[in-house]
């Protein structure tokens, strides 16, 4: 008898039998949601339930039967690399072969998906997941329709799968929640929109043709978009085609359905009996471990040990224990809990709803509640942990007590008897904080506190939130403008410094001159700010130009713009039409200015510019204060950049310099004044 | 050993192919398992290099290990290794228990027991030249043959055990070996057959069950799990299905089947459970909590309403264990047994030899 091939799976019509399924995992999400713990780790090698993310990835492709896997990856592609390569995923016996694409230029996930159609691998329909699914469904069916779909009709392009759950349900995403206008009976995807802030009015617009066939529409705010989909190859080519489509959904999908030129169609797959989840927040990271460990993601579970290293045993009550774990007589391991290989835990601790990673130490006394203890972390005497998460090789000192909310971050030391809430801390290994410093606005800590409040809030605060459902939008509290423009920080470096050696000066020049040009549509005809940041992000990409260049073109323009407005004579002053432009177009260089040193080469711009033009002394004034107004320049940058100017310049820019040099003072004396009266609280 | 060829690669290949399998439940029921892990070691025997008997014991013995620790749960894979490692050794003996021991009856094993010292020695010489692979791929052929046949040998007993107008009640819907014994009963007897609903997990089996016995015939009816108590006096013999016997005579069988068990020998109603002889397994219950899996808990509380899901702890067991009391007697392809003489059929098939 002839032994059971594996990925034997029924050949069915619609499968070809020489169907080779591609998959693409996205590793990098292009988001700082997980910040600080990113920065020194990828993303996509987080544990979850002691398992790194990605093993929870390949684990569904390997069932899904995939054959080929490309994994793009673009912050700390080395590390990814050198963990698939050591992992059992690159061995002999792997259901599939790897292909570790390093794209550290790339921003976003469009940049991904072009890079891809450049290399051009994907030969047929593939599978685009991210690199953070966790899932036990059965593919096959899924593949099936999907390719059936496609026979019937040729427009019909991609299969999302989404999971129905309901809109306040633990693991829905609460940063984007999509919501989603279906056929009921043909299940195409007619609609797309993403839930945030941005939309007070808590309503959307529907097209009213949308209601002229006779098909029954459902509009569904209840499905866990777990970013798997099915796509045709026509879905690289968009994304070639359309080059400021940046995200997956928002970008693509949303402009595929309302493109009525294209005919595209994209379907939805809903999955009601099994399992899948994204682990794109901390939210979600918290709710999918719950799952795990709870066994709703069966047979994804610790005990089928994943990892070929693992040991884990399940016992009643949802506990889970590796071999070699230490437990003092007395101390209690309850309900939901996970307890890593090497961990020892004292006498008299308590241990409930928590995941403990390998070889920490865990003395006596310690209670750990609904939290998340990484590895190598070092607790010692009566400390409680509340709804925290602690990252690898920190250490808690005796009697302290980390609250609901709080991340410890890798190697952060924790000192005697402190009490941490809901603070968001990042720390570099082997610093401790200083006792006293815990409220403080001190630097070493990254205190954006709207920041903090969304990730701390993001885990544990959500109850309240989920009694109300009166308005689709009220839970969609984070303001992810906040997020996402943290997000392309590190990414921004890379680039500037790959690309700004090789760019020839002659396609500077002429993105300069489009770039002003396109602005000056825009005053002219009064265009948002968000479309005239569009242009100049497309110009960019296209010309390939650093971001100094925008700032420099931005800054030309708009002060050019000014001039001529004040050489028209329509009003004998200055300074309204002066300030008027610029508040409003401060906040264009909101998608250009991302870390200090972008602060201090716009503010040079801007001198430099202004030093040229009349009354250019007003013009950096407002400037460089509607800047400041809109959040693009910090104060404690302008401060050092105004001290850091060299004393002898040429007449010129001294002229210009004098009012701001007013301002700047002004400016240093209220910050010490606030520090003051921050003190003194 | 030490020589990476092909063949070897081949059989690493494999092996790591079945172990995922196993860890994502692909490959499950005691049934398939068996068989699977029969083939796996036919592949293994055939590929292996050995020089002495004693590194392919080995290699057998290291590979068993990994696979008891990759799916503990699953027994009859543990039975069908240990059974292996016996055949080799008996192979190596010079074919001795083949004509007692493996097949026969275990009578004829307590008379042989005093020869075997002096037999051993010789057997060892003669051994030591001879290869014998095809005989040890042949005995694996022949137990493949017995894992996948068995259904029939068992079925072949079900006239007996079921008379005329007899109302029968199973809770094991979805074991196959429960179906066929009624199918051949339904071919010459009368009944009807009461079938358990086993929510959450098994209500596709019974709705199969019950449409295949329909269709044959039988008058076939669907109890929910609680309407056992009240219809057990009304029923003749309680016919369920097994997916490990262990030493004691106990067993473990799915979830729900020991309070069908136990209700059944409350009311003096015959448990008749049937077996093949694979699924004896040499494994006492002392520690029954870590035999039993527990499944997913979306079986059990809908993972879409998500106050259910955050307010309430679920488990969701697939096995039960029935202890030996509740048990009349064990139908197996060889004869039919107490649960009190389970231990003493064991120790005809596995040896010391067998031991993980």
């Amino acid at each position: 008898m002839p032994p059971k091939k594996k990925n034997a799976k029924p050949q069915k019509s619609a499968i070809d039998k020489d169907f080779r399924l591609q998959a693409v995992i996205l590793a990098d999400s292009y988001q700082a949601r997980f910040q600080p713990l990113t920065k020194d780790y990828p993303r996509c090698l987080l544990p979850l339930a002691n398992t790194p993310l990605l093993e929870y990835t390949f684990e569904f492709l390997a069932k899904a039967g995939v054959c080929e896997v490309f994994l793009m990856c673009c912050s700390h592609a080395d590390k990814i690399e050198e963990y698939i390569k050591t992992s059992k995923w690159s061995d002999s016996h792997s259901p599939f072969e790897i292909h570790t694409k390093k794209l550290t230029e790339s921003m976003s996930v469009g940049d991904a998906m072009r890079d891809l159609d450049g290399t051009g691998s994907i030969t047929s329909d593939f599978l685009l997941v991210s690199g953070d699914v966790v899932s036990n469904i059965d593919f096959t069916p899924v593949l099936e329709q999907h390719l059936q779909r496609k026979q019937d009709d040729k427009n019909a392009m991609m299969t999302m799968v989404l999971r129905q759950a309901d809109a306040f349900h633990r693991t829905r995403s609460r940063i984007e929640p999509g919501l989603f206008v279906l056929n009921d009976k043909t299940s195409e995807c007619l609609r797309y929109e993403e839930l945030s802030l941005n939309n007070p009015t808590g309503s959307i617009d529907l097209d009213g043709e949308l209601l002229n066939d006779d098909a029954t529409l459902s509009i569904r705010n209840d499905l866990i978009d777990c970013h798997i989909d099915l796509c045709s190859i026509d879905v690289l080519a968009q994304f070639t085609e359309n080059f400021d489509y940046s995200t997956l959904r928002s970008d693509f999908v949303k402009n595929i359905l309302t493109s009525e030129i294209l005919g595209k169609k994209i379907y939805a797959h809903i999955v009601t009996d099994a399992y899948a989840a994204r682990v794109r927040s901390l939210q979600t990271y918290s709710a999918v471990t719950k799952d795990i460990v709870s066994r709703y993601s069966y047979p994804v579970v610790p005990d089928s040990n994943l990892m070929d290293d693992q040991t884990f045993s399940y016992q009643m009550g949802h506990i889970y224990k590796e071999k070699g774990v230490v437990l003092a007589q007395s101390c209690v391991i309850g309900s939901r809990s996970l307890v890593g290989r090497g961990t020892s835990v004292g006498e008299r601790s308590m241990v409930k709803d928590t995941v403990i990673g390998r070889d920490c130490k865990i003395s006596t006394n310690v209670n750990l509640v609904d939290s998340f203890i990484w590895s190598n972390v070092i607790i010692e005497d009566d400390v409680t942990v509340n709804g925290g998460l602690v990252a690898d090789g920190a250490i808690l000192k005796k009697g302290c007590s980390v609250g609901p909310g709080s991340i410890i971050g890798h190697g952060v030391t924790v000192e005697e008897g402190q009490k941490i809430e809901g603070t968001y801390l990042v720390l570099d290994a082997g610093e401790s904080i200083p006792f006293d410093a815990i409220d403080d606005d001190d630097s070493d800590f990254d205190t954006d506190d709207e920041f903090n409040a969304n990730v701390g809030s993001l885990v544990y605060n959500l109850k309240e939130l989920n009694l109300s459902d009166t308005s689709i939008n009220d839970h969609c509290y984070e303001d992810d403008e906040n997020i996402r423009a943290v997000a392309p920080k590190k990414k921004t470096r890379r680039r500037l410094s790959s690309t700004v050696s090789n760019v020839s000066d002659n396609h500077e020049d002429e993105f300069q001159k489009e770039a002003i040009a396109s602005l000056d549509r825009a005053f002219q005809d009064n265009h948002e700010i968000d479309i005239a940041a569009l242009e100049l992000g497309t110009l960019r990409m296209s010309s390939n130009v650093p971001y100094e260049e925008v700032r420099a073109a931005s800054v030309k323009a708009i002060n050019g713009y000014i001039t001529r407005v004040l050489n028209m004579g329509v009003t004998d002053d200055h300074k309204v039409p002066t300030q008027k432009v610029w508040g409003k177009w401060a906040e264009l260089f909101e998608k250009q200015v991302f870390e200090p040193a972008d602060q201090i080469d716009l503010l040079n711009i801007l001198l430099k510019d202004c030093s040229r033009r009349p009354v250019g002394n007003y013009i950096l004034f407002a400037a460089v204060q509607s800047l400041y107004d809109a959040d693009v320049l910090d104060e404690h940058v302008i401060v050092r950049w105004w001290h850091q100017q060299p004393e002898d310049v040429s007449p010129e820019i001294a002229s210009v310099r004098t009012l701001l040099g007013k301002w700047v003072t002004w400016l240093e004396e209220a910050e010490s004044e606030s520090e003051e009266e921050d003190e003194s609280d | 050993m030490s020589s990476q060829n092909r063949g070897d690669r081949e059989i690493d290949i494999f092996v790591e192919q079945f172990i995922s399998q196993l860890k994502r439940r692909q490959l499950s029921g005691s049934h398939a398992v068996a068989l699977a892990t029969a083939q796996l070691l036919l592949r293994f025997v055939s590929a292996a290099r050995w020089n002495h008997i004693d590194s392919l014991v080995k290699d057998i013995r290291a590979l068993g290990v990994r696979l008891v620790q990759t799916a503990p749960k699953e027994i009859a894979c543990r039975n069908i290794v240990s059974r292996v490692l016996t055949l080799i050794r008996e192979e190596q003996h010079g074919h001795k228990a083949e004509n007692g021991g493996l097949s026969g009856s275990m009578l004829g094993l307590l008379e042989k027991n005093d020869k075997k010292e002096e037999v051993l020695d010789k057997a060892a010489l003669r051994q030591a030249n001879r290869d014998i692979r095809p005989y040890i791929i042949e005995g694996i052929q022949d137990l493949i043959d017995e894992v996948a046949n068995i259904e029939e040998n068992i079925a072949k007993m079900s006239v007996d055990e079921i008379h005329d107008n007899q109302i029968i009640l199973t809770p094991t819907p979805a074991s196959e070996t429960v179906l066929l014994f009624l199918l051949k009963a339904a071919r010459k007897r009368n009944f009807t057959v009461l079938v358990t609903e086993g929510f959450p997990n098994q209500i596709d089996a019974a709705h199969n069950m019950v449409e295949k016995l329909t269709k044959a015939g039988v008058e076939a009816i669907i109890i929910p799990d609680a309407a056992v108590y009240a219809v057990m006096s009304k029923v003749g013999r309680v016919i369920m299905g097994t997916s490990t016997v262990l030493a004691n005579g106990g067993c473990l069988s799915s979830a729900g089947s020991a309070l069908v068990c136990a209700t059944a020998t409350q009311h003096s109603t015959p448990v008749v459970v049937l077996t093949a002889i694979y699924k004896l397994s040499p494994v006492y219950p002392f520690d029954v909590p870590s035999m039993i899996e527990i499944g997913s808990s979306a079986q059990v509380a809908d993972y879409s309403d998500s106050e259910i899901v955050e307010g309430f702890q679920v488990f969701n067991p697939l096995a039960d264990y029935v202890p030996p009391e509740d048990i009349q007697i064990y139908n197996t392809n060889i004869g039919e047994f107490s649960p009190a003489f389970i231990y003493r059929i064991v120790l005809d098939h596995y040896s010391d030899a067998g031991n993980l």
